[in-house]
Protein backbone atom coordinates (compact mmCIF):
# COMPACT_ATOMS: atom_id res chain seq x y z
CA UNK A 1 0.00 0.00 0.00
CA UNK A 2 3.07 2.13 0.78
CA UNK A 3 3.96 1.65 -3.40
CA UNK A 4 0.64 3.22 -4.11
CA UNK A 5 0.69 5.79 -1.58
CA UNK A 6 4.01 7.27 -3.17
CA UNK A 7 2.61 6.85 -6.11
CA UNK A 8 -0.36 8.95 -5.61
CA UNK A 9 2.35 11.09 -4.28
CA UNK A 10 3.98 11.81 -7.43
CA UNK A 11 0.58 12.50 -8.60
CA UNK A 12 -0.28 14.99 -6.24
CA UNK A 13 3.14 16.65 -6.24
CA UNK A 14 2.04 18.11 -9.64
CA UNK A 15 -1.11 19.62 -8.43
CA UNK A 16 -0.17 20.66 -4.85
CA UNK A 17 0.80 24.18 -6.31
CA UNK A 18 -3.06 24.60 -6.82
CA UNK A 19 -3.92 23.49 -3.32
CA UNK A 20 -0.77 25.82 -1.96
CA UNK A 21 -1.89 28.71 -3.95
CA UNK A 22 -5.46 28.11 -2.11
CA UNK A 23 -3.85 27.27 1.31
CA UNK A 24 -2.41 31.00 0.65
CA UNK A 25 -4.99 32.50 -0.46
CA UNK A 26 -7.14 31.70 2.07
CA UNK A 27 -4.08 32.68 4.64
CA UNK A 28 -3.92 36.53 3.09
CA UNK A 29 -7.45 36.49 3.88
CA UNK A 30 -7.34 35.29 7.11
CA UNK A 31 -4.57 38.40 7.95
CA UNK A 32 -6.62 40.36 6.01
CA UNK A 33 -9.67 40.24 7.76
CA UNK A 34 -7.81 40.54 11.24
CA UNK A 35 -6.48 43.51 10.61
CA UNK A 36 -9.44 45.23 9.51
CA UNK A 37 -11.71 44.13 12.31
CA UNK A 38 -9.15 45.66 14.56
CA UNK A 39 -7.78 48.71 13.12
CA UNK A 40 -9.29 48.51 9.31
CA UNK A 41 -12.63 49.51 7.34
CA UNK A 42 -14.79 46.36 9.38
CA UNK A 43 -13.73 48.22 12.94
CA UNK A 44 -14.32 51.46 11.55
CA UNK A 45 -17.95 50.57 10.09
CA UNK A 46 -18.76 48.46 13.59
CA UNK A 47 -17.64 51.79 15.57
CA UNK A 48 -19.70 53.82 13.69
CA UNK A 49 -22.63 51.92 13.73
CA UNK A 50 -22.52 50.95 17.35
CA UNK A 51 -22.49 55.08 18.03
CA UNK A 52 -25.94 54.96 15.68
CA UNK A 53 -29.25 54.75 16.60
CA UNK A 54 -29.07 51.22 14.70
CA UNK A 55 -27.55 49.06 16.91
CA UNK A 56 -28.91 45.86 15.65
CA UNK A 57 -26.98 46.13 12.10
CA UNK A 58 -23.90 46.66 14.23
CA UNK A 59 -24.19 43.76 15.98
CA UNK A 60 -24.54 41.85 12.25
CA UNK A 61 -20.93 43.27 11.31
CA UNK A 62 -19.01 40.62 13.35
CA UNK A 63 -21.63 37.56 12.67
CA UNK A 64 -21.09 38.53 8.80
CA UNK A 65 -17.48 38.90 9.12
CA UNK A 66 -17.40 35.06 10.90
CA UNK A 67 -19.35 33.96 7.97
CA UNK A 68 -17.03 35.62 5.30
CA UNK A 69 -13.94 33.96 7.18
CA UNK A 70 -15.50 30.92 7.38
CA UNK A 71 -16.47 30.53 3.71
CA UNK A 72 -12.32 31.26 3.40
CA UNK A 73 -11.39 28.99 5.94
CA UNK A 74 -13.42 25.82 4.48
CA UNK A 75 -11.31 26.15 0.91
CA UNK A 76 -8.58 24.12 2.14
CA UNK A 77 -10.98 21.70 2.80
CA UNK A 78 -12.87 21.53 -0.55
CA UNK A 79 -9.75 21.84 -2.95
CA UNK A 80 -8.72 18.72 -1.11
CA UNK A 81 -11.40 16.76 -2.84
CA UNK A 82 -10.26 17.89 -5.84
CA UNK A 83 -6.83 16.57 -5.54
CA UNK A 84 -8.11 12.92 -5.40
CA UNK A 85 -10.32 13.45 -8.13
CA UNK A 86 -6.85 14.15 -10.44
CA UNK A 87 -5.50 10.89 -9.04
CA UNK A 88 -8.29 9.52 -9.93
CA UNK A 89 -8.30 10.87 -13.11
CA UNK A 90 -4.55 10.29 -13.85
CA UNK A 91 -4.65 6.62 -13.65
CA UNK A 92 -7.81 5.89 -15.69
CA UNK A 93 -4.82 8.38 -17.92
CA UNK A 94 -2.25 5.77 -18.13
CA UNK A 95 -4.22 2.72 -17.97
CA UNK A 96 -2.84 2.27 -14.07
CA UNK A 97 -5.55 0.03 -13.14
CA UNK A 98 -4.35 -2.98 -15.58
CA UNK A 99 -0.83 -2.57 -13.68
CA UNK A 100 -2.38 -2.36 -10.45
CA UNK A 101 -4.54 -5.96 -10.93
CA UNK A 102 -0.80 -7.16 -11.37
CA UNK A 103 0.22 -6.42 -8.19
CA UNK A 104 0.36 -8.30 -5.30
CA UNK A 105 -2.01 -6.23 -3.45
CA UNK A 106 -5.55 -7.46 -2.27
CA UNK A 107 -8.70 -5.42 -3.46
CA UNK A 108 -9.28 -4.28 0.24
CA UNK A 109 -5.51 -2.73 0.12
CA UNK A 110 -5.71 -1.37 -3.54
CA UNK A 111 -9.65 0.42 -2.91
CA UNK A 112 -8.06 1.18 1.42
CA UNK A 113 -5.38 3.58 0.25
CA UNK A 114 -7.33 5.42 -2.33
CA UNK A 115 -9.77 6.20 0.84
CA UNK A 116 -6.75 6.19 3.48
CA UNK A 117 -5.17 9.06 0.71
CA UNK A 118 -8.48 10.97 0.99
CA UNK A 119 -8.45 10.87 4.94
CA UNK A 120 -4.96 12.11 5.21
CA UNK A 121 -5.61 14.74 2.44
CA UNK A 122 -8.55 15.97 4.62
CA UNK A 123 -6.47 15.36 7.94
CA UNK A 124 -3.60 17.71 6.33
CA UNK A 125 -6.51 20.48 5.48
CA UNK A 126 -8.31 20.14 8.61
CA UNK A 127 -4.64 20.60 10.16
CA UNK A 128 -4.00 23.49 7.93
CA UNK A 129 -7.37 25.35 9.00
CA UNK A 130 -6.32 24.38 12.59
CA UNK A 131 -3.47 26.54 12.09
CA UNK A 132 -5.25 29.26 10.49
CA UNK A 133 -7.87 29.40 13.33
CA UNK A 134 -5.12 29.51 16.25
CA UNK A 135 -3.87 32.68 14.27
CA UNK A 136 -7.26 34.34 14.06
CA UNK A 137 -7.61 33.44 17.74
CA UNK A 138 -4.33 35.02 18.72
CA UNK A 139 -5.44 38.37 17.01
CA UNK A 140 -9.00 38.41 17.85
CA UNK A 141 -11.90 37.24 19.76
CA UNK A 142 -14.10 36.85 16.57
CA UNK A 143 -13.97 33.26 16.39
CA UNK A 144 -13.87 31.05 19.47
CA UNK A 145 -11.58 28.07 17.82
CA UNK A 146 -13.51 25.03 19.24
CA UNK A 147 -16.72 26.55 17.87
CA UNK A 148 -14.96 27.03 14.32
CA UNK A 149 -13.06 24.26 14.10
CA UNK A 150 -16.12 22.09 14.53
CA UNK A 151 -17.69 23.78 11.51
CA UNK A 152 -14.53 22.77 9.67
CA UNK A 153 -15.11 19.42 10.97
CA UNK A 154 -18.70 19.69 9.50
CA UNK A 155 -17.30 20.67 6.22
CA UNK A 156 -14.93 17.90 6.43
CA UNK A 157 -17.65 15.30 7.02
CA UNK A 158 -19.80 16.57 4.36
CA UNK A 159 -16.61 16.48 1.48
CA UNK A 160 -15.83 12.80 2.79
CA UNK A 161 -19.70 11.87 2.33
CA UNK A 162 -19.60 13.46 -1.00
CA UNK A 163 -16.18 12.12 -1.63
CA UNK A 164 -17.27 8.52 -1.14
CA UNK A 165 -20.39 8.71 -3.21
CA UNK A 166 -17.61 9.77 -5.60
CA UNK A 167 -15.59 7.25 -5.25
CA UNK A 168 -18.48 4.60 -5.82
CA UNK A 169 -19.21 6.31 -8.81
CA UNK A 170 -15.85 6.10 -10.00
CA UNK A 171 -15.09 2.37 -9.07
CA UNK A 172 -18.55 1.26 -10.31
CA UNK A 173 -19.19 3.51 -13.90
CA UNK A 174 -15.66 4.94 -14.41
CA UNK A 175 -13.61 7.66 -13.66
CA UNK A 176 -14.83 10.21 -15.15
CA UNK A 177 -18.88 9.55 -12.95
CA UNK A 178 -16.65 10.88 -10.14
CA UNK A 179 -17.83 14.38 -10.62
CA UNK A 180 -21.54 13.20 -11.02
CA UNK A 181 -20.99 10.85 -7.70
CA UNK A 182 -20.08 13.97 -6.35
CA UNK A 183 -22.67 16.26 -7.32
CA UNK A 184 -25.05 13.29 -6.27
CA UNK A 185 -23.41 13.70 -2.80
CA UNK A 186 -24.24 17.26 -2.82
CA UNK A 187 -27.88 16.73 -4.20
CA UNK A 188 -28.65 14.06 -1.10
CA UNK A 189 -27.22 16.60 1.41
CA UNK A 190 -29.61 19.17 -0.13
CA UNK A 191 -32.61 17.67 0.22
CA UNK A 192 -31.90 15.92 3.67
CA UNK A 193 -31.25 19.44 5.20
CA UNK A 194 -35.25 20.47 3.10
CA UNK A 195 -36.92 17.57 4.85
CA UNK A 196 -35.03 17.91 8.15
CA UNK A 197 -36.26 21.67 7.94
CA UNK A 198 -39.42 21.80 5.67
CA UNK A 199 -41.41 23.82 8.06
CA UNK A 200 -39.03 26.68 8.54
CA UNK A 201 -38.72 26.75 4.52
CA UNK A 202 -42.06 26.64 4.44
CA UNK A 203 -42.40 29.42 6.65
CA UNK A 204 -39.73 31.19 5.10
CA UNK A 205 -41.62 31.27 1.69
CA UNK A 206 -44.85 32.75 3.40
CA UNK A 207 -43.79 35.24 5.23
CA UNK A 208 -43.39 39.04 4.17
CA UNK A 209 -41.30 42.27 5.06
CA UNK A 210 -39.22 42.54 7.97
CA UNK A 211 -40.58 39.20 8.97
CA UNK A 212 -38.81 37.50 6.32
CA UNK A 213 -35.52 39.83 7.03
CA UNK A 214 -36.07 38.12 10.72
CA UNK A 215 -37.22 34.99 9.34
CA UNK A 216 -33.30 34.00 7.20
CA UNK A 217 -31.36 35.97 10.16
CA UNK A 218 -32.96 32.78 13.00
CA UNK A 219 -32.00 30.48 9.70
CA UNK A 220 -28.35 31.75 9.45
CA UNK A 221 -27.80 31.89 12.93
CA UNK A 222 -29.72 28.65 13.63
CA UNK A 223 -27.43 27.12 10.96
CA UNK A 224 -24.14 28.37 12.27
CA UNK A 225 -25.65 27.69 15.87
CA UNK A 226 -25.88 23.91 14.51
CA UNK A 227 -22.19 23.43 12.95
CA UNK A 228 -20.82 25.38 15.87
CA UNK A 229 -22.22 23.11 18.24
CA UNK A 230 -22.28 19.70 16.63
CA UNK A 231 -19.98 19.58 13.47
CA UNK A 232 -17.90 17.45 14.80
CA UNK A 233 -21.27 14.53 15.18
CA UNK A 234 -21.66 15.60 11.13
CA UNK A 235 -17.63 14.56 10.87
CA UNK A 236 -18.37 11.50 12.98
CA UNK A 237 -21.73 10.51 11.36
CA UNK A 238 -19.53 10.80 7.79
CA UNK A 239 -16.90 8.40 9.23
CA UNK A 240 -19.12 4.93 8.93
CA UNK A 241 -20.68 6.37 5.88
CA UNK A 242 -17.09 6.04 4.68
CA UNK A 243 -16.59 2.68 6.25
CA UNK A 244 -19.35 0.85 4.10
CA UNK A 245 -18.74 3.08 0.78
CA UNK A 246 -15.08 1.37 1.53
CA UNK A 247 -16.66 -2.22 1.50
CA UNK A 248 -19.11 -1.55 -1.48
CA UNK A 249 -15.78 -0.34 -3.37
CA UNK A 250 -14.10 -3.33 -2.85
CA UNK A 251 -17.45 -5.35 -3.60
CA UNK A 252 -17.57 -3.67 -7.03
CA UNK A 253 -14.31 -3.82 -7.79
CA UNK A 254 -14.29 -7.82 -7.96
CA UNK A 255 -17.55 -7.87 -9.79
CA UNK A 256 -16.93 -5.03 -12.25
CA UNK A 257 -16.77 -5.79 -16.37
CA UNK A 258 -12.89 -5.67 -16.96
CA UNK A 259 -10.26 -4.68 -14.43
CA UNK A 260 -11.18 -2.00 -11.93
CA UNK B 1 1.22 -31.82 -11.17
CA UNK B 2 4.57 -30.18 -10.33
CA UNK B 3 5.49 -29.88 -13.84
CA UNK B 4 2.21 -27.41 -14.28
CA UNK B 5 2.62 -24.44 -13.70
CA UNK B 6 -0.83 -22.91 -14.52
CA UNK B 7 -3.90 -25.01 -14.65
CA UNK B 8 -7.42 -23.76 -15.96
CA UNK B 9 -10.17 -26.20 -15.74
CA UNK B 10 -13.29 -24.96 -16.86
CA UNK B 11 -13.72 -21.62 -16.37
CA UNK B 12 -16.59 -19.42 -17.24
CA UNK B 13 -17.16 -15.61 -16.96
CA UNK B 14 -20.47 -14.66 -18.77
CA UNK B 15 -20.55 -11.15 -19.56
CA UNK B 16 -23.83 -11.44 -21.41
CA UNK B 17 -23.02 -10.04 -24.63
CA UNK B 18 -19.80 -12.38 -24.59
CA UNK B 19 -19.00 -15.14 -22.34
CA UNK B 20 -15.95 -17.20 -21.85
CA UNK B 21 -16.95 -20.82 -22.07
CA UNK B 22 -15.44 -23.73 -20.24
CA UNK B 23 -12.21 -23.02 -20.71
CA UNK B 24 -9.27 -25.42 -19.85
CA UNK B 25 -5.83 -25.76 -20.64
CA UNK B 26 -2.46 -25.85 -18.75
CA UNK B 27 1.10 -24.61 -19.23
CA UNK B 28 4.14 -26.55 -18.22
CA UNK B 29 7.02 -25.51 -16.47
CA UNK B 30 9.67 -24.57 -18.41
CA UNK B 31 7.94 -23.47 -21.27
CA UNK B 32 6.59 -20.72 -23.51
CA UNK B 33 2.69 -21.59 -24.09
CA UNK B 34 1.72 -18.99 -26.88
CA UNK B 35 -2.24 -18.01 -26.10
CA UNK B 36 -3.47 -17.37 -29.38
CA UNK B 37 -6.69 -15.66 -31.16
CA UNK B 38 -8.25 -12.95 -32.99
CA UNK B 39 -9.12 -9.81 -31.49
CA UNK B 40 -12.16 -10.20 -28.78
CA UNK B 41 -11.71 -13.96 -28.92
CA UNK B 42 -10.76 -14.10 -24.46
CA UNK B 43 -7.63 -14.08 -24.18
CA UNK B 44 -7.26 -10.60 -21.95
CA UNK B 45 -10.55 -12.04 -20.15
CA UNK B 46 -8.56 -15.32 -19.18
CA UNK B 47 -5.52 -13.41 -18.12
CA UNK B 48 -7.33 -11.37 -16.04
CA UNK B 49 -9.17 -14.37 -14.42
CA UNK B 50 -5.74 -16.05 -13.82
CA UNK B 51 -4.07 -12.71 -12.36
CA UNK B 52 -7.87 -12.92 -10.27
CA UNK B 53 -8.38 -9.16 -11.13
CA UNK B 54 -12.01 -10.67 -12.23
CA UNK B 55 -14.09 -12.74 -10.43
CA UNK B 56 -14.81 -15.85 -12.58
CA UNK B 57 -18.48 -17.51 -12.43
CA UNK B 58 -17.36 -21.15 -12.17
CA UNK B 59 -14.03 -23.30 -12.56
CA UNK B 60 -10.88 -23.73 -10.90
CA UNK B 61 -7.51 -21.93 -11.81
CA UNK B 62 -4.05 -23.69 -10.14
CA UNK B 63 -1.06 -20.88 -10.07
CA UNK B 64 2.22 -22.85 -8.79
CA UNK B 65 0.53 -25.98 -7.74
CA UNK B 66 -1.98 -23.67 -5.15
CA UNK B 67 -5.84 -22.75 -5.70
CA UNK B 68 -6.88 -19.31 -6.70
CA UNK B 69 -9.45 -18.08 -4.31
CA UNK B 70 -10.97 -15.32 -5.90
CA UNK B 71 -10.21 -11.87 -4.19
CA UNK B 72 -7.02 -14.06 -1.84
CA UNK B 73 -4.85 -15.24 -3.62
CA UNK B 74 -3.07 -11.69 -4.34
CA UNK B 75 0.25 -13.39 -2.67
CA UNK B 76 0.54 -15.57 -6.26
CA UNK B 77 1.24 -12.38 -7.72
CA UNK B 78 4.85 -11.58 -6.64
CA UNK B 79 5.83 -14.38 -8.63
CA UNK B 80 4.16 -13.04 -11.70
CA UNK B 81 5.59 -10.58 -14.13
CA UNK B 82 2.95 -9.26 -15.86
CA UNK B 83 3.70 -7.20 -19.22
CA UNK B 84 0.57 -5.10 -21.45
CA UNK B 85 0.09 -4.23 -24.54
CA UNK B 86 0.20 -0.80 -23.10
CA UNK B 87 2.28 0.56 -20.59
CA UNK B 88 -0.06 1.39 -17.71
CA UNK B 89 2.53 3.57 -16.14
CA UNK B 90 1.64 7.11 -15.71
CA UNK B 91 3.73 9.52 -17.81
CA UNK B 92 4.96 11.83 -15.58
CA UNK B 93 6.77 9.21 -13.58
CA UNK B 94 10.55 8.93 -14.28
CA UNK B 95 11.97 4.74 -13.89
CA UNK B 96 13.68 6.04 -11.08
CA UNK B 97 10.73 7.29 -9.59
CA UNK B 98 8.97 3.44 -10.25
CA UNK B 99 11.93 1.78 -8.35
CA UNK B 100 10.73 3.47 -5.74
CA UNK B 101 7.36 2.89 -5.88
CA UNK B 102 7.38 -1.04 -6.69
CA UNK B 103 10.29 -1.79 -4.04
CA UNK B 104 7.62 -0.55 -1.54
CA UNK B 105 5.43 -3.45 -3.37
CA UNK B 106 7.17 -6.25 -4.57
CA UNK B 107 9.07 -8.29 -1.55
CA UNK B 108 11.50 -9.58 -3.30
CA UNK B 109 11.95 -6.08 -5.63
CA UNK B 110 15.44 -5.86 -6.82
CA UNK B 111 16.77 -2.46 -7.83
CA UNK B 112 20.18 -3.23 -8.94
CA UNK B 113 18.63 -6.23 -11.30
CA UNK B 114 16.23 -3.54 -12.62
CA UNK B 115 18.99 -0.88 -13.08
CA UNK B 116 20.99 -3.28 -15.01
CA UNK B 117 17.65 -4.38 -16.99
CA UNK B 118 17.35 -0.27 -17.89
CA UNK B 119 21.27 -0.39 -18.80
CA UNK B 120 20.87 -2.88 -21.03
CA UNK B 121 17.41 -1.32 -22.62
CA UNK B 122 19.08 1.84 -23.16
CA UNK B 123 16.80 3.48 -21.09
CA UNK B 124 17.76 6.72 -18.89
CA UNK B 125 15.97 6.20 -15.50
CA UNK B 126 15.34 10.40 -15.03
CA UNK B 127 13.30 10.81 -18.43
CA UNK B 128 9.44 10.83 -17.76
CA UNK B 129 7.95 7.75 -19.42
CA UNK B 130 5.86 10.05 -21.43
CA UNK B 131 8.74 10.88 -23.22
CA UNK B 132 9.33 7.09 -24.28
CA UNK B 133 9.03 5.30 -27.61
CA UNK B 134 6.36 2.80 -27.94
CA UNK B 135 9.23 0.09 -27.99
CA UNK B 136 10.85 1.86 -24.71
CA UNK B 137 7.93 1.98 -23.17
CA UNK B 138 7.39 -2.50 -23.48
CA UNK B 139 11.25 -2.72 -22.16
CA UNK B 140 10.26 -0.78 -19.40
CA UNK B 141 7.67 -2.80 -18.37
CA UNK B 142 10.08 -5.82 -18.84
CA UNK B 143 12.57 -4.71 -16.71
CA UNK B 144 10.08 -3.84 -14.07
CA UNK B 145 8.12 -7.66 -15.01
CA UNK B 146 11.76 -8.83 -14.74
CA UNK B 147 13.06 -7.37 -11.60
CA UNK B 148 11.12 -9.08 -8.44
CA UNK B 149 11.96 -12.88 -9.06
CA UNK B 150 9.14 -14.08 -11.01
CA UNK B 151 9.00 -17.23 -12.27
CA UNK B 152 6.03 -17.13 -14.60
CA UNK B 153 5.68 -14.32 -16.93
CA UNK B 154 2.24 -13.25 -18.05
CA UNK B 155 2.23 -11.22 -21.25
CA UNK B 156 -0.77 -9.42 -23.23
CA UNK B 157 0.13 -8.88 -26.53
CA UNK B 158 3.53 -7.84 -25.63
CA UNK B 159 4.94 -6.84 -29.69
CA UNK B 160 1.51 -5.09 -31.18
CA UNK B 161 2.62 -2.37 -32.82
CA UNK B 162 6.15 -2.82 -32.51
CA UNK B 163 8.87 -2.78 -35.37
CA UNK B 164 10.43 -5.99 -36.05
CA UNK B 165 13.26 -5.40 -35.09
CA UNK B 166 12.02 -4.29 -31.43
CA UNK B 167 10.06 -7.63 -31.49
CA UNK B 168 13.21 -9.92 -32.05
CA UNK B 169 14.78 -8.00 -29.43
CA UNK B 170 12.25 -8.78 -26.84
CA UNK B 171 11.57 -12.42 -27.95
CA UNK B 172 15.53 -12.88 -27.53
CA UNK B 173 14.71 -11.12 -23.96
CA UNK B 174 11.77 -13.95 -23.80
CA UNK B 175 13.87 -16.44 -24.87
CA UNK B 176 16.75 -15.71 -22.06
CA UNK B 177 14.03 -16.13 -19.40
CA UNK B 178 13.14 -19.50 -19.76
CA UNK B 179 16.60 -20.14 -20.00
CA UNK B 180 16.39 -20.94 -16.27
CA UNK B 181 14.59 -24.07 -15.59
CA UNK B 182 11.62 -22.94 -13.52
CA UNK B 183 10.72 -20.06 -15.72
CA UNK B 184 7.34 -20.17 -17.76
CA UNK B 185 6.00 -17.26 -20.14
CA UNK B 186 2.66 -17.26 -21.04
CA UNK B 187 2.19 -15.23 -23.93
CA UNK B 188 -0.77 -14.08 -25.63
CA UNK B 189 -0.44 -12.64 -28.94
CA UNK B 190 -2.44 -12.44 -32.11
CA UNK B 191 1.07 -12.00 -34.14
CA UNK B 192 1.23 -15.64 -34.87
CA UNK B 193 5.16 -15.12 -36.69
CA UNK B 194 6.23 -14.25 -33.16
CA UNK B 195 4.87 -17.20 -31.48
CA UNK B 196 6.29 -19.30 -34.46
CA UNK B 197 9.61 -18.42 -33.08
CA UNK B 198 9.48 -19.07 -29.64
CA UNK B 199 6.67 -21.34 -28.16
CA UNK B 200 6.74 -24.74 -27.32
CA UNK B 201 2.66 -24.69 -26.53
CA UNK B 202 -0.27 -22.98 -28.47
CA UNK B 203 -3.65 -22.64 -26.62
CA UNK B 204 -6.18 -21.41 -29.62
CA UNK B 205 -9.15 -19.18 -28.13
CA UNK B 206 -11.79 -18.25 -30.12
CA UNK B 207 -14.93 -17.06 -29.23
CA UNK B 208 -14.59 -17.40 -25.71
CA UNK B 209 -13.98 -21.52 -26.37
CA UNK B 210 -10.61 -23.39 -26.40
CA UNK B 211 -10.61 -24.60 -29.84
CA UNK B 212 -6.75 -25.70 -29.60
CA UNK B 213 -4.43 -26.43 -26.95
CA UNK B 214 -1.31 -28.98 -27.40
CA UNK B 215 2.50 -29.14 -28.17
CA UNK B 216 3.24 -26.29 -30.75
CA UNK B 217 5.15 -28.84 -33.26
CA UNK B 218 2.88 -31.47 -32.70
CA UNK B 219 -0.05 -29.02 -34.16
CA UNK B 220 1.84 -27.66 -36.97
CA UNK B 221 3.24 -31.37 -37.88
CA UNK B 222 -0.92 -32.81 -37.68
CA UNK B 223 -2.01 -29.83 -39.64
CA UNK B 224 -1.63 -29.25 -43.14
CA UNK B 225 -2.92 -26.97 -46.38
CA UNK B 226 -3.92 -29.09 -49.48
CA UNK B 227 -4.45 -27.12 -52.28
CA UNK B 228 -6.18 -28.78 -55.45
CA UNK B 229 -8.46 -27.69 -58.19
CA UNK B 230 -12.13 -27.27 -57.15
CA UNK B 231 -13.93 -30.49 -59.00
CA UNK B 232 -11.22 -32.52 -56.70
CA UNK B 233 -11.93 -30.39 -53.30
CA UNK B 234 -14.85 -32.73 -52.90
CA UNK B 235 -12.90 -36.01 -52.67
CA UNK B 236 -11.49 -34.86 -49.53
CA UNK B 237 -13.20 -36.82 -46.58
CA UNK B 238 -15.15 -34.05 -44.67
CA UNK B 239 -13.58 -35.84 -41.36
CA UNK B 240 -10.47 -34.54 -42.16
CA UNK B 241 -11.30 -31.17 -43.34
CA UNK B 242 -11.32 -28.04 -40.98
CA UNK B 243 -12.07 -25.26 -43.06
CA UNK B 244 -12.27 -25.08 -46.83
CA UNK B 245 -12.04 -22.06 -49.26
CA UNK B 246 -12.70 -22.75 -53.03
CA UNK B 247 -12.68 -19.64 -55.32
CA UNK B 248 -12.34 -20.04 -59.27
CA UNK B 249 -8.70 -20.47 -59.05
CA UNK B 250 -9.01 -23.49 -57.19
CA UNK B 251 -9.74 -25.13 -53.28
CA UNK B 252 -7.66 -24.40 -50.34
CA UNK B 253 -8.26 -26.20 -47.43
CA UNK B 254 -7.00 -27.10 -43.57
CA UNK B 255 -6.91 -30.19 -42.62
CA UNK B 256 -6.34 -31.84 -39.54
CA UNK B 257 -4.30 -35.13 -40.11
CA UNK B 258 -1.50 -34.51 -42.35
CA UNK B 259 -0.18 -38.42 -42.89
CA UNK B 260 -3.42 -39.53 -43.55
CA UNK B 261 -4.10 -37.34 -46.28
CA UNK B 262 -0.82 -37.95 -47.85
CA UNK B 263 -1.85 -41.43 -47.79
CA UNK B 264 -4.91 -41.20 -48.86
CA UNK B 265 -4.37 -38.06 -51.56
CA UNK B 266 -1.11 -38.83 -52.92
CA UNK B 267 -1.34 -36.28 -55.93
CA UNK B 268 -3.13 -33.33 -54.06
CA UNK B 269 -0.75 -30.65 -52.96
CA UNK B 270 -0.53 -31.20 -49.02
CA UNK B 271 1.82 -28.12 -47.42
CA UNK B 272 2.52 -27.27 -44.02
CA UNK B 273 0.11 -25.10 -42.12
CA UNK B 274 1.42 -22.08 -40.38
CA UNK B 275 0.06 -20.91 -37.37
CA UNK B 276 -1.61 -17.76 -39.00
CA UNK B 277 -3.37 -20.47 -41.46
CA UNK B 278 -4.26 -22.65 -38.74
CA UNK B 279 -5.77 -19.65 -36.85
CA UNK B 280 -7.63 -17.95 -39.60
CA UNK B 281 -9.10 -21.36 -41.31
CA UNK B 282 -10.61 -22.43 -37.57
CA UNK B 283 -11.95 -18.93 -37.25
CA UNK B 284 -13.77 -19.29 -40.48
CA UNK B 285 -14.99 -22.51 -39.25
CA UNK B 286 -16.50 -21.33 -36.50
CA UNK B 287 -18.16 -18.15 -38.21
CA UNK B 288 -19.69 -20.63 -40.93
CA UNK B 289 -21.04 -22.81 -38.11
CA UNK B 290 -22.41 -19.80 -36.34
CA UNK B 291 -24.01 -18.79 -39.75
CA UNK B 292 -25.84 -21.99 -40.04
CA UNK B 293 -26.89 -22.51 -36.84
CA UNK B 294 -28.08 -18.83 -37.22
Amino acid sequence: MRGLLLKDYYCLRRKLFVWGVTVLATTIVCVMFMISTKTGNIAMIYDKMANSEDSMDAALIPFLTRIVLTMFLLLPVAASFDLIQYVFMDDKTASFYKVASSLPLSRYRRVGERYLLLGIVIAVSFAVDAVLLLLVKLTSDLMPFIDSFQIVLAFGGVSLFCATIALLFGYRFGAEAAIWGNLLGVIILIVAVVIRNFSFIKELFTVEGDDATLCILEGFTGAADFLEHKGVFVFLVSLPIAGAGYLLSVWIMGRKRGVA
Amino acid sequence: MDNIVLEVKNITKDYGDFKLDNVSFSVPRGTVCGFIGQNGAGKTTTIQLILDAITRDSGEIILFGQEVIPGRSHTLREDIGVVFDEMGFHEFLTPAQLDEIMKRIYKNWNSETYFGYLKRFSLPSKKRCGNFSRGMRMKLQIAVALSHGARFLIMDEPTSGLDPIVRNEMIQIFREFVVEEDHTILLSSHITGDLEKIADEVVFIDGGKIVLAGNKDEILEKHAIIKCKKEDADRVSNSLVVDKEISSFGAEMLVNDRDVCEKLYPGMVIEPATLEEIMIHYVNRAKSHSGRAE
